[in-house]
């Protein structure tokens, strides 16, 4: 039944996209992350408290 | 000194890096299981007295059954997490509560999904109201509110309180799935315990099918210990954040200030 191949491929292609989509989305976080720790440290370095005498 | 988070994403940890070598693993075992799904001999039959009726459009099963199971062990994790949570009140059964409940509510979309590609051709209609189906459709809205709970909630102790409470209660809704098919008439076929006689499943599709269960298990563990880690990472880089925010006001102007 060739018509029916149209709904399986499509299964695993659906499975597979969602799966590689969710990856995306976490790798898209830690480069969001990545990027504030870049921030974060710019802003500390250099802005140290002197320690007192 | 600099305060630094100890979980660092610019410098992944070695636990991180093996991680990340699990993804890779990950990718020579996936094909082989999408070869072994799409076998010729292994195309599922329906046998209806004589006939056997090859059916293609069935092998979605191999993948929609460990994906299913998937999403009852991603639940059990976050009812577990979620007592420990309430009775220990550590952040980090939150974070796993959390992240397992996310991987859930991604597998169960996926049931949702290819189940209603399978129905199409077999039943001839995406959806119907049928009991298996029904509960399948509440598990997945229970723990998306519990999502959007963790993702609109001002309040984060709070949010964490009420969604372990809703991580517990919600739980309660898979063992109902489960014997949906034994409690009720329902279109959908019975859990694989429960075949025999006509449905029995030769060694060959239960094996593929055992196969396909360890790389949604293989691939459940990997991107849960991706999850977990944004998860903890994220918490301390708020906290830093915070510290940040509550210096004196000259340490934040700097020595020359």
């Amino acid at each position: 039944m060739p018509s029916t191949l149209f709904y399986l491929i499509l299964a695993y292609g659906l499975i597979w996209a969602v799966l590689f989509g969710y990856l995306m989305a976490l790798s898209l976080q830690v480069r969001a992350l990545r990027d504030e720790v870049r921030l974060l440290r710019s802003a500390l370095e250099g802005q140290e408290p002197t320690p007192p005498a | 000194m600099t305060p630094s988070p100890s979980v660092n994403p610019e410098r992944p940890s070695w636990s991180q890096r093996a991680i990340t070598g699990v993804g890779f693993a990950l990718l020579p075992l996936v094909l082989l299981a999408l070869v072994l799904v799409f076998h010729p001999s292994l195309t599922p039959a329906y046998v209806i007295g004589e006939t056997v009726l090859p059916c293609d459009v069935c092998r979605i099963f191999y993948f929609h059954v460990p994906m299913a199971f998937m999403a009852y062990v991603a639940f059990f994790v976050v009812f577990l997490a979620s007592i420990l949570y309430l009775w220990q009140r550590q952040k980090r059964w939150d974070r796993l509560a959390r992240s397992s409940a996310e991987l859930g509510v991604v597998f169960t979309s996926l049931v949702l999904l290819t189940g209603s590609l399978w129905a199409k051709p077999i039943w001839g209609t995406w959806w119907t109201w049928d009991a298996r189906l029904t509960t399948t459709l509440i598990l997945w809205f229970i723990y998306v509110t519990y999502l959007m709970l963790r993702a609109y909630a001002g309040d984060e102790e709070r949010a964490a309180r009420y969604a372990a409470v809703l991580g517990i209660i919600g739980f309660a809704d898979v063992p109902l799935i489960h014997f949906s098919v034994t409690l009720w008439r329902t279109l959908h076929p019975p859990n694989l315990a429960q075949l025999g006689g006509d449905l029995e499943l030769p060694g060959a599709m239960l094996f593929v099918l055992l196969y396909s269960l360890a790389v949604v298990a293989l691939l459940y563990v990997y991107l849960l210990f991706q999850r977990l880690w944004l998860a903890e990472a994220t918490d301390e880089l708020r906290a830093l954040r915070q510290s940040v925010m509550n210096r004196p006001q000259t340490a934040l102007r700097g020595p020359h200030a």
